[in-house]
């Protein structure tokens, strides 16, 4: 029985059609990429930073967004707040699945950041013994409402 | 329009209508927040802040989507494969929606869409040998991107898992074992529950080299242990399942010089 692929690469070599190559190789290169992250340890820390949020242009950052990042890496989410004096806004630990700069956005956890003041936000990813920790600050912003975030 | 490409594009957008039907609150809901709390930060310009493209992007191709299945045409399926696209693109990096997962799969469907619409539909000895295998390389390639990530000590430990669902999941089933198991129990159920997602997505790459019924079945019974696995996983789950449905009535179309 012949692989699926040889069937394919068959088929396309007596009908050529751009769109099915576009995607099949588009789905190669991102793949290529997904598989360095265990074997180079610089793919690792840019993928991590890119969790963060971290020294990325948000060109290439949204780039990259097309890869499935699934439940990926060993995300820490540490936040405290400044009102920590109420008991909804004590310091917390947590881990957290995928995209931690996410944390900064999530309904929940707006609420809270309002809630409670100034927070300091601190995300800590480990993968394959390489650890990258990025800090933020969020703060009610000084006229209007909502909030800003900077990094700390 | 063959047979099987239309029943391929009604599962397909089904499922996908599906996901976008029972998001609907949510994404009021952050549309809401939106509003309410706007966030200023580094790294999202203003219009991908916006609380209206949130919407739009969100909730806009539900309209098409249902309009699609309803006896499709060339043009009708084209619309849909261009709408799932672009609210894919967009809500992807959205200030709001970036983090979640669904996107990227939504995205992918959106391309398989576009590859039956286009084609499928102009080429159809082409449909028997690369429809499936389309669908089942996308599928791999998502298991790709999910069990990279987790080829940790701390998801073979099952301590990640151990506090994402077993300590801090509020769904019905993780709030019953909580209250019904001890510590050391949880622990034991956290390590056996990681261990064997990792070992599952990984084996789940290999599903482009299987046969396309075969693949279209695992696919099948690993998106509901997915779903299973936590009722909100159906924005990952329902797309996959709709990938292995079109799988395998592609599979089925005649097979062409």
């Amino acid at each position: 029985m012949d692989l699926p692929v040889l069937i394919a690469a068959r088929a396309l070599r007596h009908s050529r059609d751009g769109l099915t190559l576009a995607l099949l190789i588009s789905l190669g290169v991102y793949s290529v990429l997904i598989s360095m992250l265990p074997a180079s340890t610089k793919a690792s820390e840019l993928a991590i930073r890119r969790f963060h949020a971290s020294g990325w242009a948000f060109a290439s950052w949204a780039m990259l967004q097309p890869l499935p990042w699934m439940y990926n890496f060993e995300n820490r989410l540490s936040v405290e707040y400044e009102r920590n004096s109420v008991p909804a806004c004590q310091p917390r630990s947590e881990f957290v699945n995928h995209q931690p700069y996410g944390r900064l956005f999530a309904t929940h956890d707006r609420y809270w950041y309002r809630e409670c003041g100034r927070a300091r936000v601190r995300f800590s990813t480990t993968y394959r013994g390489l650890a990258i920790e990025t800090g933020y600050l969020v703060e009610p912003r000084r006229a209007g409402t909502g909030l800003v975030v900077r990094r700390d | 329009m063959p047979d099987e490409v239309r029943r391929a594009f009604v599962w397909m957008v089904g499922s996908l209508a599906s996901v976008r039907l029972l998001l609907a609150s949510e994404y009021w809901s952050r549309t809401l927040y939106q509003i309410a709390i706007p966030v200023e930060d580094p790294l999202f310009p203003q219009v991908l802040r916006d609380p209206l493209v949130l919407l739009l992007a969100a909730l806009g191709p539900l309209s098409v989507e249902l309009i699609g299945m309803w006896r499709p045409t060339v043009s009708k399926m084209r619309m849909a494969a261009a709408v799932e696209i672009v609210s894919g693109a967009v809500l992807l990096i959205h200030q709001a929606s970036f983090y979640k997962a669904t996107w990227v799969v939504i995205f992918w469907c959106g391309w398989f869409l576009a590859w039956l619409a286009w084609t499928a539909v102009r080429k159809p000895d082409l449909i028997r040998p690369c429809g499936p295998l389309l669908a089942q390389a996308i599928v791999a390639y998502f298991f790709l991107g999910g069990a990279v990530g987790k080829w940790t000590a701390g998801y073979w430990s099952g301590e990640v898992f151990q506090d994402i669902l077993f300590r801090q999941h509020p769904g019905m089933v993780y709030q019953y074992l909580r209250t019904t198991f001890s510590e050391s129990t949880l622990w034991q159920m956290a390590v056996i529950y990681s261990r064997t997602i990792v070992l599952v997505e990984t084996a789940m790459v290999g599903i482009v080299f299987v046969p396309a019924r075969v693949a279209s079945v695992l696919i099948g019974l690993v998106s509901l242990g997915l779903w299973g696995s936590s009722s909100t996983l159906y924005e990952i789950a329902f797309p996959l399942i709709g990938l292995a449905a079109a799988a395998w009535f592609l599979s089925d179309s005649p097979r062409i010089g």
